[in-house]
């Protein structure tokens, strides 16, 4: 079996399938399982690209899945409107609530905001049950279903065929999104939000987008409930409840769309089966879960995937470049007289100021309590060159490598980029403007490949909203961009691989690679060479010198002899000070950094 | 193998699963057998809680259904028809409740749903009953006081139980308040939602027509821990007795311990399923009972019934008498079992009565019949209009008080 992964082919598997459903079944109990069970996929769906795609674990779709019944429910009792006309303005009201709250909650971020949000579902249980408007703990009845017909079964078919449409309609802009370039920026967000930021991504922005589109297809989810069982419980808005959604969303497959709407229907099947599991309906859920995710954390889209690439593997396959080979895939070094080398010196020079330095560090500070990391460094860096930071273990380079590249906010002083201040910027912005870093341990996205990889720092969607990603997608071009870097370094066979199967030596040329691809003009490069065999220092050293023609580099590294050979000028931070810089001749006889350094 | 090919047999494929898994599902409710065969089976469909909040309750009232049903079976059936009792299980959720009506009629051909217990559950269920003109017997206690809509109250779903609370309350007024001249009442309830905060109205009703006055009424969360403040305003109020509108719980325990920490006299009543012993162990023991009235067991309630001499006690005991040999001829046969399953019993009494009464097994002709219940179901004695499906003539019960030794006695 092959899982169908474009938005299109995605959606049309979810309306056929209903389709064919609400047509043999609509008459039969079984339909009215499926239009309970759709009714929770348009949930989980949302839920797949706020939780499960981007991790950010939020308990309050239940209490939207309410506000969207209730809401409804409110304007069919009470000003007579139909359920279907209901539906669209408390989705719209309800994103409005949700950007109100989003803007407090997704500050925080992984298990903060599940904390910030776990009291949601039990303050609005509470509310809901006491509120006579709204019918109290026994709930609140419609007037009028979505779709009303003379007979109850063609009422129920015409629910259903709604209930599909919406589902489909949720499907699509999910897949669309996910599928977009945007939809790596979400899930570089969701695996590790610092990289994210590095790499231009406003996390901020899009927490809280994703908070209120999550958000919205849960009331849209609990409208079509309401519009659809004509009847709203409290126990909607409970914390079981979202468990419940959280269950088929994890049973599914917390990263894929099908996968969550599977997860829905698979619940709503279970529950439907049988007697007996309905009497045992706990247990068999739990079991049901705990199997599930024991085979596959990834859920039964996970199960399918891998039987998908077992299928795969037994058919013969183009070889691909051996992993643990330290050389595999770089058939070449980067030459500046290539496309991508032209188009980067272009961008890395025409921007510099003459005479001005391109980042200029004025009696930067940096105190974490009453410990001081940092304490009045200076130094002013030109457009291109390769410049060593050195410094014994506690000396303070990462962190000023952070100040520099916006992840640390210095306690004192100030950070200049072309004469302009951004001591105040953060790493998002500092990206735009050209500022691109390395980490000290290796950052990669694991379940990509190389190149989506690489095309995280390539992305032109950083600007653009999230309802941009459903318009139009620019993965392509990203993609373009970070193969024309791979192919640069001499990597572009490592292009298809997962980066998790990499070597360390490949995943930090890989995390090179991102780095590089953006055409920085600042290049921060926290212990490039850390793990690296002897021949990948060679290779190494040989880019670099190829890339501090083009740009400006600030390289952090514990391999003096390295350092020695390629920078133009050495700085040396002890216990946070300046205490060395000149150049590499000056470095090798200096009495301090031997002292420092060497132990002589 | 083109990519377009691929996705078509990825969608051929996955069509082909979902239909497969459809079809399944939708043999999964086993038909009874063709309702409209002459002497086919009756089937009554158990809409209940097997599993969650509700679990108690419903476990207990498909005892008491079951025990009818096959308490009619042996005896000949209704009109010649055997009964098939299906129960489904409804989780206590409101969802599966809707769902499992909607089995019960589309997939079990049900021309009866006994339940779901709670109001909001039944809230779910009704309107799929009422679309499929199938008749509805809820076991939800109270019906005007759900917040149901008018339309729902009088059409194909029925109370199969009334507001025990206010048979609690009616009892207090009538054996205790009235015979004391007690003047000044006080009311304890919990916010189990509109059933229980109904209990202000009915004491209010009661204290205008008995000549009370109800000088304190406090509310506490169902299961709370601690009623202290609520207490302690209560008996602020110098009330000569208090009565409980409370579900039976935690709340109960620690109301009846903070009020006896103040007050150690003071009467209580009714409360709810209080004469159990790991109750009275919760509350402090037998001595900490004094004074306070529980609601009877049903041999209790036999007992009282047999010796009144009223031709409704004699029919309430003699219902009973049927009820008790029913229930231990279908092996239920412990003091929890006897004492609880009487809503099944009840929903399966109403049935069986309407159907016979109809003469048919034509919905329209029981429904009418329904909307004109005039029988004592196990005391409680029905007088039900087509526009008021609650109304009650008069509720035979028990009430008992608990002996220093942790017993309980009839009382009076």
């Amino acid at each position: 079996m092959i899982i169908p992964r474009g938005p299109l082919s995605t959606t049309g598997l979810v309306i056929i399938v209903g389709l064919v459903v609400m047509v043999l079944f609509a008459q039969q109990y079984a339909g009215s399982v499926f239009i309970l069970a759709f009714t929770y996929a348009i949930v989980t769906a949302g839920m797949a690209v706020q939780i499960g795609f981007s991790q950010q674990i939020a308990f309050s779709q239940s209490v939207f899945m309410g506000l969207g019944a209730y809401g409804v429910a409110l304007l069919n009792t009470h000003l007579a409107i139909s359920s279907l006309l209901a539906a669209p303005i408390v989705m719209v009201a309800s994103g409005l609530v949700a950007l109100l709250l989003g803007s407090v909650v997704t500050r925080v971020s992984g298990l903060a905001l599940a904390v910030a949000t776990i009291m949601l579902p039990l303050i609005a249980v509470g509310y809901v049950s006491s509120a006579g408007y709204l019918g109290g703990s026994v709930g609140m009845p419609l007037a009028s279903s979505l779709w009303s017909a003379a007979t109850p079964g063609a009422t129920v078919l015409g629910n259903g065929l709604i209930t599909v449409a919406v589902l489909g309609a949720v499907v699509f802009v999910s897949a669309r999104i996910l599928h977009s370039d945007i939809g790596l920026e979400l899930y570089v967000l969701g695996v590790d939000e610092r990289t994210a930021a590095a790499m231009g991504v406003s996390t901020a922005r899009r927490k809280l987008e994703l908070f209120v589109l999550g958000s919205m297809f849960a009331a849209l989810g609990g409208a079509v409930y309401a519009g659809t069982q004509l009847f709203v419980p409290a126990t909607l808005v409970s914390p079981t409840a979202e468990l419940s959604l959280l269950m088929m969303l994890f049973v599914g497959g917390r990263r894929s769309i099908l996968g969550a709407v599977a997860g829905a229907l698979a619940i709503q099947y279970v529950s439907g089966a049988s007697s007996w599991v309905s009497v045992n309906i706990l247990v068999v859920e739990g079991v049901l879960i705990t199997v599930v995710l024991l085979v596959d954390p990834e859920g039964l889209a996970g199960i399918a995937a891998s039987l998908t690439a077992r299928l795969r593997r037994q058919a013969p396959a183009a070889g691909v470049p051996g992993a643990g080979d330290p050389a595999a895939g770089h058939s070449a070094t980067g030459h500046p007289a290539s496309g991508f080398g032209r188009s980067w010196a272009a961008r890395a020079g025409g921007a510099a100021s003459p005479g001005t330095p391109l980042v200029e560090c004025v009696g930067i500070g940096k105190d974490y309590g009453g410990l001081r990391v940092l304490d009045a460094v200076g130094l002013a860096l030109p457009a291109r060159g390769l410049f060593g930071l050195c410094g014994p273990n506690g000396a303070g380079k990462s962190t000023l490598l952070g100040v520099i590249g916006g992840s640390v906010s210095p306690s004192a002083g100030r950070v200049l980029l072309d004469g302009a201040e951004v001591t105040r910027l953060p790493p998002p912005q500092r990206f735009h403007l050209g500022v691109s870093r390395t980490f000290q341990a290796v950052h990669l996205i694991g379940g990509r490949t190389v190149l989506d990889n690489v095309a995280v720092s390539c992305l032109r969607s950083h600007r653009s909203g999230l309802a941009a990603g459903i318009a139009r997608s620019r993965l392509a071009e990203a993609r373009d961009l970070a193969m024309a870097a791979l192919e640069y370094l001499g990597m572009g066979r490592l292009s298809g691989q997962e980066v998790s199967g990499l070597t360390l030596e490949n995943q930090r040329m890989v995390e090179f690679a991102r780095a590089v691809a953006a055409r920085p003009r600042l290049l921060l490069l926290d212990e490039p060479s850390s793990g690296l065999s002897e021949p990948q220092r060679e290779h190494l050293k040989d880019v670099l010198r190829t890339v501090g023609g083009m740009t400006c580099v600030l390289l952090v590294e514990h391999d003096l002899g390295l350092v020695a050979q390629i920078s133009e000028k050495i700085y040396v931070l002890a216990s946070g000070r300046l205490v060395f810089e000149g150049g590499p001749e000056e470095f090798r006889n200096s009495a301090v950094v031997n002292s420092l350094l060497v132990g002589i | 193998m083109s990519r377009a090919s691929v996705r078509r047999r990825i969608l051929l494929a996955a069509a082909a699963a979902a239909v497969t898994a459809a079809l399944a599902l939708a043999g999964c409710g086993t038909s009874a057998g063709s309702p409209g065969a002459a002497n086919a089976p009756i089937v009554v469909c158990g809409d209940l809680a097997l599993s969650g909040p509700y679990a108690q309750i419903g476990e207990t009232d498909n005892w008491g259904a079951t025990a009818f049903f096959k308490h009619v079976n042996a005896t000949g059936g209704i009109l010649g028809h055997k009964v098939t009792y299906i129960v489904e299980n409804n989780q206590s959720s409101a969802s599966q409740s809707e769902l499992i009506a909607r089995k019960c009629i589309l997939s079990e051909h049900a021309k009866f749903i006994v339940g779901p217990e709670s109001g909001a559950d039944t809230e779910a269920a009704l309107p799929i009953a009422i679309a499929y003109h199938t008749i509805l017997i809820s076991l939800s206690s109270g019906w005007q006081t759900n917040g149901y809509p008018a339309s729902e109250l009088t059409s194909w779903g029925f109370p199969g139980f009334y507001d025990v609370f206010y048979q609690d309350q009616l009892a207090s007024v009538q054996q205790l308040i009235v015979p004391r001249h007690y003047t000044r009442v006080a009311l304890l309830e919990d916010n189990c939602g509109s059933v229980c905060l109904a209990n202000k109205g009915s004491v209010q009703a009661l204290a205008q027509r008995y000549g009370f006055q109800l000088v304190s009424t406090q509310i506490d969360q169902v299961g709370a821990t601690d009623v202290t403040p609520q207490v302690l305003a209560m008996l602020a109020a110098k009330p000569q007795i208090i009565l409980f509108g409370l579900v039976p719980g935690t709340d109960s325990i620690t109301a009846i311990r903070a009020i006896r920490a103040q007050d150690p006299n003071i009467p209580i009543s009714e409360c709810s399923a209080c004469e159990l012993p790991s109750f009275i162990s919760a509350a402090g023991g037998a001595t900490v009972m004094h004074n306070i009235y529980v609601l009877g067991s049903m041999q209790d309630w036999l007992t009282a019934a047999e010796q009144a001499t009223s031709p409704q006690a004699q029919a309430t005991a003699a219902g009973l008498k049927q009820y008790f040999s029913g229930m231990r001829a279908a092996g239920y046969t412990s003091a929890n079992e006897l004492d609880n399953s009487q809503e099944g019993w009840d929903a399966g009494l109403e049935i069986a009565w309407a159907v016979k009464s109809a003469g048919a097994l034509d919905e329209t002709a029981v429904m009418h019949k329904l909307q004109h219940l005039d029988i004592n179901t196990l005391g409680i004695v029905w007088a039900r209009t087509p526009s008021n499906y609650e109304n009650i003539s008069q509720v035979l019960a028990a009430m008992e008080t608990i002996n220093p030794d942790g017993s309980a006695s009839l009382f009076k």
